[in-house]
């Protein structure tokens, strides 16, 4: 599979007053600009190839990925705000990065295990070369009671190591920065351990309740609860509780204030 | 039923073959395996319309369809994908038979948006809210059971062999949903007109019932119309072929995990 994506388009980002977007301690003073975008012309074009098989029970496959990070990174510089004033000035920008990778999955009798790793080297605008994997396994356990069918069990690992940095990339550091801690962070996949419990009780019914562990530095900790009902074939309704715990200045801690209760009716035609 | 000359003289050469072996004491397993080679085709592709009536007689449809490829080692690769309604549209599922029953599946979910290998314990599990479980709409897996003549009887007045089939090794029955499986199979044409569940504890689970049986391509016969009822709940599913194209030339990359995201 051979893909070209001539146009970058940049994944959509928290607005400013969103209860989404990070706040700046209290008393932090920066110029922010708009973000850069790479130029619209050839040299913006992104690739990705992917070949995958099929061997004795094992799906393997490998890609490879040219082009843009979605999610922006900042530069940082010094913006003289009056004579004898100097504030910091951030940029947002987006990385060039290369990223090869390797994914597989395969079963031992009720066991699920899958895994999948990339290597992402920067090109420009970024700060460091990093590797990103995560390995699992699923295990389905069927009930077969009147009123829980079937037992869902996922659980993960995922991890991220810094290989190399670049040397005077002017990029700000995400991770645990001085005065923001993580609140610039764009990866909760570092040292994180994903789990998820699904039951499924009819056909139309389930109910699960997932959680990621940030283990990074300070553990923080996102934990939903969340049911779906098929009304009618059309008509399904989901509803659930996120909870986002941890400190201030952690991944997840960084949206404490941001539990929630939603309810979502669907309706398909 | 209608037959050329040309189905009646391969059948008679069928039956040839068959007498000759029931002299000899043929075994069932011999019989099913004689099924197998009978009414495999090199490809087919069925659009098929699933009604679904639960007990209180409440009924959805589902409308898909099922590409079907023999290959070699006597082990077939499957892909159905359902067309039909809004919510499962495009979901499908791909196997791949392997020796012993130990099949490879993918599941894909158009709302996950990537295949997903689906472990053994799956293929018991109903598929898409029908009375079919995964592994009852794979053909008859000859090396995977042990197959036993239970008798002979005539069914809507056609003599049938009758057969049970269990598991046949201690895996193969774990992966499995039923004790054992008895069969009804056409004597003339060795078609299977039907076939009776039995769950782990031996009470009969589900019936299942092929009808409107049609003459495809030489001596091979499909139904048109495959009804489930699971007794124990009361609902039943019935599939209807609504077309059938068979030996059209299905490449083995068409049955991929690529395909099954298109």
């Amino acid at each position: 599979m051979f893909v070209v994506v001539p146009f970058f388009t940049p994944s959509r980002v928290p607005l400013p007053r969103s209860r989404w977007t990070p706040q700046a301690p209290s008393g932090f003073v920066a110029v922010v600009d708009d973000p850069v975008r790479p130029d619209p012309d050839i040299g913006a074009t992104q690739y990705a190839a992917r070949l995958r098989t099929t061997m004795a029970g094992w799906d393997v496959s490998v890609s490879y990925y040219d082009g843009f990070d979605h999610t922006q990174s900042f530069r940082q510089s010094v913006s003289q705000a009056a004579p004898g004033v100097f504030v910091p000035r951030i940029t947002p920008v987006y990385p060039r990065v290369k990223v090869p990778g390797l994914d597989f999955s395969t079963t031992f009798g009720k066991l699920e295990v899958h895994g999948e790793g990339a290597f992402r080297l920067i090109e420009s605008n970024g700060r460091d070369h990093r590797f990103q994997g995560i390995a699992g396994v699923n295990y389905t356990q069927d009930v077969g009671w009147r009123w829980l069918d079937q037992l869902l069990f996922i659980v993960e690992y995922g991890r991220e190591t810094i290989l190399k940095r670049v040397q005077h990339s002017g990029i700000l550091e995400k991770d645990t920065s001085p005065l923001v801690g993580d609140l610039l962070s764009d990866s909760g996949f570092r040292d994180a351990i994903v789990g998820r419990i699904q039951a499924k009780l009819t056909e139309d019914t389930s109910v699960k309740l997932s959680g990621i562990a940030d283990l990074a530095v300070t553990p923080s900790y996102f934990i939903q609860l969340k049911g779906q009902h098929r009304l009618t074939d059309a008509l399904h309704v989901e509803a659930g509780l996120d909870f986002l715990t941890g400190k201030p200045e952690t991944f997840w801690g960084r949206w404490r204030d941001n539990d929630r209760f939603f309810l979502v009716l669907r309706y398909l035609f | 039923m209608h037959r050329s000359p040309r189905v009646a003289l391969l059948l008679a050469a069928l039956l040839a073959l068959v007498a000759p072996a029931r002299a000899a004491d043929p075994s069932a397993a011999d019989v099913m395996k004689r099924q197998r080679e009978v009414h495999r085709l090199k490809d087919e592709e069925e659009r098929q319309t699933l009604k679904l009536v639960n007990k209180a007689g409440a009924s959805k449809e589902r409308k898909l369809v099922r590409y079907l490829l023999s290959g070699a080692g006597d082990l077939d690769k499957i892909l159905v994908r359902f067309q039909a309604p809004r919510d499962v549209e495009n979901t499908a599922l791909l196997t791949w038979e392997g020796k012993d029953g130990n099949d490879d599946q993918w599941l894909y979910l158009p709302a996950v948006k990537r295949p997903k290998r689906i472990a053994a314990s799956g293929k018991k599990n109903r598929f898409m809210g029908t009375d079919f479980a995964y592994e009852d709409l794979r053909p008859e897996n000859v090396a995977a059971n042990t197959y036993a003549f239970v008798g002979a009887e005539a069914l809507d007045g056609v003599d049938c062999f009758v057969i049970d089939a269990t598991p046949a090794t201690e895996r193969q029955a774990a992966d499995s949903g039923y004790s054992r499986r008895k069969m009804w199979l056409r004597k003339d044409t060795l078609v299977i007109v039907k076939r009776e569940y039995y769950d782990k504890q031996g009470k009969l689970e589900k019936v299942e019932s092929h009808r409107k049986l049609v003459n495809v391509a030489g001596a091979v016969w499909r139904a048109n119309e495959i009804e489930m009822h699971d007794v124990q709940n009361g609902s039943r599913t019935v599939i209807t072929v609504e077309n059938r194209v068979v030996n059209k030339g299905l490449k083995d990359d068409f049955f991929t995990e690529t395909e099954l995201i298109r």
